[in-house]
């Protein structure tokens, strides 16, 4: 079952065209059934997205208002924020004047409820014209309040964001971030697409898998929430599973040069917009490795030069720049000394075995939406944890009928997967790991890991969730359960944003208590 | 990505694509109705959104309103006055409707084509 068997490229040291896997499927054939129901699907996520920018409350997403300050500094300034020096900028404390550093602007305080870090009591008249931006700690003396936290974020979304924002200076804040919104969109698209090419390419013609993995994405609550508000995240899920898919591309056509380059390219690229989308790195090197062959060092170590290079020159100079400001590659150092309030929230034993973490990052997958103000109702969550479980639990039964190649998996293709095809799944489940290992890695150190860290690996987690579900369908049905889930999945949305998202920005202007992430 | 080429149909009229794939004939994907079980089924999802959007009730999960038992229409009316109340120009809340109805209407034939959606023609195995 190794690559071997079926590899028949040359290589000299330098990274060649390899021929595809022998016999390989015509993965790219034309299928108009498919491509009409991807390009209905597609304008279906548009007109919800274009309402869901509508229905949620002006910079209620998380960290909206610190995106966006993070925006009008790069505009209005020409560069990019800085987190305050705790120490230096306590040293420079005259009086009670707190020294200047980059701060969300002071207009934006009716919304600080929205924000981390900054002392909210938006309807008090004492902070009407000049929002506090100090704040002391008993036991641990002064920080600052209200400045730019997500500062040691790279730079890529916010330049991408720019020239949106400066076509939209004479509209209020609130509408700049409508159309920044907007502006989140696209990305959203480009995520439900890649899962669509994802599954076109490593199971080309079965359909089960064609309508439910990039319903499954266009449907899910939180990855369309993303695509719905000003943030960097959805960049980077976008970029993420557009590599997701040029890893199973190159499992199947052995990595040619071109696409080594793009995969460089689009590794780089998403280092430029979120540093968390480094777990996708190991999961391109292995997938090299296994569609070269370990033995065939210069092939593999070839390519690996051929992807790192651009990743490296396109991302780079900015880590460096992480480190010659902040004294590490990522600025949390300076962020854990100024978020006095946040403490680990285990060891990373504890967090990886702890049922309640668990269960948190899950009611964050499907609910909670930015700020943890809406919570799905326990039966809701249950309706959607069943069938989860269940996928998981024909996953497992997929990967050992197909492994042992039991009976029913004879008139089944897609039960009968080849070597890279093998390799393919094992690297998008890699990946998954490899995301909810790094949510649990952040609260070792911070009290607000978020299972939005996991989701670039959504695509990965849809197809591996869907084929679950699949295996346990039997064929005849299978037209039935297609539909269904595709049922259900629209209906969840139908359920969600009228008995919890519409209400809950229609009244939100009533009194509501703030707390600190839920 | 790599080109592949295709096994012809023995009666398909090949029209190659740029990438060297066959484009399927009408006779190569027969064209057969949907079977009357997946459109009564269907019929069955697309009726229940429509009395749920007439005359569904929902207890409210979010915000101030939670616990409250409100009509599914006054919810979703309710949310187009409340941008009217923020001073939203009426263009820009017709948009708003009107982006949710293509949503639902596209859902609706989605939805059928999630149903009648069968495997690729000639699909080998890999």
């Amino acid at each position: 079952m190794g690559a071997t068997a079926e590899a028949n490229a040359v290589t000299t040291g330098a990274v060649t065209e390899g021929a595809p896997a022998a016999a390989a499927p015509a993965v790219d054939r034309a299928w108009p059934a498919a491509r009409r129901f991807i390009t209905v699907l597609l304008v279906l996520y548009i007109a919800k997205q274009l309402f869901s920018v509508a229905a949620f409350y002006p910079f209620s997403g998380h960290d909206e208002l610190a995106h966006f300050s993070y925006v009008r500094t790069l505009v209005n300034d020409a560069r990019v924020p800085r987190l305050p020096d705790l120490e230096a900028w306590r040293a420079e404390l005259v009086g009670r004047e707190p020294p200047p550093f980059d701060e969300i602007a002071d207009h934006l305080y009716p919304y600080c409820r929205f924000t981390l870090d900054w002392y909210c009591e938006p309807d008090n008249p004492r902070w009407s014209t000049s929002p506090p931006r100090i704040v002391t700690v008993p036991g641990l003396g002064y920080f600052p309040s209200g400045y730019q936290y997500v500062a040691n974020h790279p730079p890529l979304y916010y330049a991408a964001m720019a020239p949106a924002f400066l076509a939209t200076t004479r509209l209020s804040p609130v509408g700049q971030h409508y159309v920044l919104r907007l502006m989140a969109i696209p990305f959203g698209l480009v995520t439900v697409y890649a899962a669509y090419r994802l599954v076109r390419t490593l199971f080309p013609g079965d359909a089960f898998l064609t309508v439910t993995v990039p319903g499954a994405i266009a449907f899910q609550p939180q990855i369309s929430y993303e695509a719905a508000i000003v943030n960097n995240d959805v960049v980077a899920i976008a970029l993420v599973s557009l590599l997701l898919w040029g890893i199973v591309v190159g499992l199947r056509d052995r990595f040619p040069p071109r696409l080594c380059l793009a995969l460089g390219i689009g590794l780089g690229l998403s280092l430029l917009t979120k540093s968390t989308t480094a777990i996708v790195a190991p999961a391109i090197g292995l997938a090299i490795v296994l569609a070269i062959g370990w033995r065939d060092w210069r092939g593999w170590s070839g390519r690996g030069v051929a992807l790192a290079t651009p990743a490296a020159v396109l991302a780079a100079p900015w880590y460096l720049y992480l480190h010659r400001t902040y004294g590490d590659f990522s600025g949390l150092s300076r962020i854990q000394e100024l978020q006095y309030w946040s403490a680990p929230m285990g060891s990373f034993v504890e967090l990886l075995t702890d049922p309640q973490f668990v269960a948190g990052r899950f009611r964050e997958t499907w609910g909670e939406f930015g700020w943890r103000l809406i919570h799905l109702s326990p039966t809701l969550y249950w309706a959607i944890a069943v069938p989860c479980i269940v996928a998981g639990i024909g996953l497992i039964v997929y990967a050992a009928a197909a492994w042992r190649g039991l009976p029913f998996t004879r008139d089944d293709a897609v039960a009968r997967p080849r070597a890279w095809q093998w390799q393919s799944l094992g690297i998008l489940l890699l990946v998954c790991v490899l995301a909810y290992l790094a949510v649990v890695q952040f609260g070792t150190q911070f009290s607000l890991s978020q299972a939005r860290y996991f989701f670039p690996a959504a695509n990965a987690a849809a197809l591996l969730a869907m084929l679950g579900l699949r295996t346990l369908i039997p064929m005849p049905a299978r037209p039935a359960g297609q539909g269904i889930i595709f049922g259900a999945l629209f209906a969840l949305n139908v359920l969600v944003f009228t008995a919890y998202v519409l209400p809950f920005t229609t009244a939100f202007d009533a009194p509501i208590p703030w707390t600190w992430g839920g | 990505m790599a080109e592949t080429a295709t096994p012809q149909s023995p009666n398909a009229e090949a029209a190659n694509s740029a990438n060297g794939a066959t484009e399927p004939t009408g006779a190569s994907e027969p064209r057969r109705p949907a079977g009357r079980p997946l459109f009564l089924l269907w019929a069955a999802l697309v009726a229940g959104l429509g009395v749920f959007f007439a005359l569904g009730i929902v207890r409210i999960q979010a915000g101030v309103w939670f616990g409250r038992r409100m009509s599914v229409r006054q919810i979703w009316l309710g949310f187009f006055d409340y941008l009217a109340s923020l001073g939203a120009h009426p263009l820009l809340i017709a948009a708003v409707a009107v982006a949710a109805g293509i949503a639902t209407l596209a859902a609706v034939y989605a939805l059928w084509l999630a149903f009648t959606l069968k495997d690729a023609p000639g699909d080998e195995s890999p």
